[in-house]
């Protein structure tokens, strides 16, 4: 069962029939219940006893880390202790907490590099045998791995580092790691904010079902008008076939850029809309980030529940490491103050970026993806004196429109060209595109109708351009506030002809049917 | 306080840290300024920071990071 289907919108409606009928205290288990019906009917039964089996595990390992700490805390309040001995005492219970989150993060890591690397090392054992020796048809595959994955060591992590204590109720932690509207492509939510939602006893309030619906909708209209569509372009361009004219690769790129941004946030404001329906609060996970004027601040906007799980359980502990420290000294020691700071910042940010890209997929493709931000984010850091240096001669203000509008492209720009990385299937087709556009351009297609046979037609790029500008509209209000709010204090004629078109709009102009596969939105695969 | 201020203000000018709020939530230096920032307060204090002080509330304004500072030499 898709998100986008009419039986995933028929199961919402009755969860949250039940839902709400049942008795407050109750609600949770409502949740829980739709949550392993969810999994039943996407054909995911096998995940149900993996996600109990390693949730279990993960919980029992931070129930012992909290036991440890507990005891720590006891035995380092006996009196007459002095501060030495009270800090051997609390080092040797960190050792034995760091044994029980070793064995959860081994469990969880471990099997996720199973899922993520068996095809690429049987391919290699393989080779030269002439027949499939060994095989990776073993691996099961659960729903949202990564995501579960991810959302169990961060929960692991910040037990280990006392930023919370432990969940005491297995069957909560249980429900955290498989409520249904996060656990296929995020938000990675963080325990310390999904578990307290999913512990608040909720009541009925139309309000919160209308706000949620509302974007749901915006979700769909994203998805299906815009998303939807452009593959249908894309799906034509990207066939495998690099000997298209240049400016049609030209114009694939700029496509798969606006495609992977509506298909991304409008799966997420679709779960977020239909987890606000339950009144739990799902993480923001994109922030306008076709706004961002650097790729910093790209990156702290786009995906930003996977781009501050990076930080957090990455790059801070690289960047505190004792290792790290060490080299640093060192390099202040001996080496020039701006060689130092460079090393500094190029080893955290590289290995953050590098698993950035593993994270996403595990081919050449991905890695070379990581390791294009990570060079791009180092370089800027590093040459940001000499940047405003030239800034300055240049005579460039920081409030000229002008000047915003060149950061805005370039940001886009340097996104499509990670895309560009990635989206043609191999570095070799990468390549092979760049040649098209550079020796056989052709713009004159742009002119003699010829576009129009790449999978669309002239009235679907109206549409297409149509809702870009609609979405783009929509973004400039959000920067300013709540749209959903603004819309609740129009009268009761505007507000619902906004939401009846919105509704018709998805219907008459949504992609469906047979020979498109609109169930597959393109993060799933992570 | 003044010396966790002039590590501030070494990372970003135009800022007046000994007033400003939500430094980090707010993005007023961002993750590779903190890593700096860090290595600076540890030599500075002579201590060092663990992963468990990680967290926007303790590096949001001057006053969060000194108490932290505090807290971390009390230990």
């Amino acid at each position: 069962m898709t998100i986008t289907s009419f039986a995933f919108l028929a199961f919402l409606f009755v969860i949250l029939v039940l839902y709400y009928i049942c008795p407050v205290k109750g609600r949770w288990l409502v949740l829980l219940a739709a949550s392993l019906y969810f999994y039943v009917i996407s054909g995911a039964v096998y995940f149900i006893p993996f996600i109990a089996g390693t949730s279990f595990i993960v919980w029992i390992c931070s129930v012992r880390i909290g036991y440890l700490y507990a005891r720590s805390k006891e035995m380092t309040s006996i009196q007459g202790l002095d501060k030495k001995q009270k800090k051997a005492i609390k080092a040797r219970y960190q050792r034995r907490a760091s044994i029980w989150l070793f064995l959860a993060i081994f469990l969880c890591i471990g099997y996720l590099c199973v899922v993520k690397f068996t095809k690429y090392v049987t391919a290699y054992l393989n080779t030269g045998a002439g027949f499939e020796k060994y095989s990776a048809a073993w691996v099961i595959v659960p729903l949202g791995i990564s995501y579960y994955t991810f959302s169990t060591v961060g929960y692991i992590l910040d037990v280990y580092w006392r930023r919370y204590e432990y969940e005491k109720n297995y069957v909560r932690f249980f429900l955290y790691a498989i409520y249904f509207p996060h656990i296929m492509q995020g938000p990675i939510s963080r325990y310390s904010l999904l578990g307290q939602e999913l512990k608040k006893e909720v009541r009925f309030d139309s309000r919160q079902i209308v706000f949620g619906a509302e974007l749901m909708l915006y979700g769909l209209f994203k998805k299906m008008v815009i998303a939807d569509r452009l593959n249908l372009f894309l799906h034509t361009i990207y066939d495998g076939n690099m000997e298209h004219p240049g400016s049609l690769f030209l114009l694939a790129m700029i496509c798969d850029s606006f495609m992977i941004y509506m298909d991304f946030s409008g799966y997420t404001d679709i779960v977020r809309g239909a987890s606000q329906m339950f009144g739990i609060e799902l993480e923001q996970n994109f922030n306008h980030p076709f706004f961002s004027k650097t790729v910093s601040e790209f990156w702290r906007r786009w995906h930003m529940t996977l781009g501050g799980w990076f930080r957090d359980y990455v790059y801070y502990p690289i960047t505190i490491a004792g290792w790290m420290k060490g080299l640093n000294k060192f390099n202040k020691k001996y080496l020039p103050q701006r060689i130092a700071r460079f090393i500094t910042v190029v080893i955290p940010v590289m290995i953050t970026w590098v698993c950035t890209g593993l994270w996403h997929g595990t081919g050449e493709t991905y890695l070379a993806w990581g390791i294009y931000y990570g060079v791009l984010i180092t370089l800027s850091t590093a040459f940001a004196p000499e940047l405003e240096g030239l800034k300055k001669f240049l005579g460039i203000r920081d409030d000229a429109e002008s000047w915003k509008w060149f950061q805005t492209i370039r940001t886009f720009l340097i996104f499509t060209g990670g895309r560009v990385l990635t989206s043609p299937g191999s570095l070799e087709n990468t390549k092979l595109l760049f040649h098209q556009i550079a020796t056989d351009f052709q713009p004159w297609i742009f002119f003699d109708q010829s576009l129009f046979t790449y999978g669309l037609t002239a009235s679907q790029w109206l549409v297409i351009l149509f809702s870009l500008l609609l979405v783009w509209r929509i973004s400039l209000l959000q920067e300013q506030g709540s749209v959903r709010e603004l819309l609740s204090r129009q009268n009761i004629v505007f507000r619902w002809t906004i939401i009846y078109l919105a509704i018709f709009s998805i219907l008459i102009f949504g992609i469906y049917g047979p020979g498109f596969d609109a169930s597959s939105f393109v993060y799933m695969q992570f | 306080m003044d010396k966790i201020i002039a590590i501030l203000s070494g990372l970003k000018s135009g800022v007046d840290f000994a007033t400003a709020e939500g430094i980090v939530t707010n993005k007023i230096i961002d993750s590779i300024d903190i890593a700096t920032m860090i290595s600076s307060i540890e030599e500075e204090f002579d201590i060092e920071i663990g992963m468990e002080y990680m967290e926007n509330k303790n590096f949001d304004t001057v006053a969060a990071i000194w108490k932290m500072v505090q807290e971390i030499e009390e230990e």
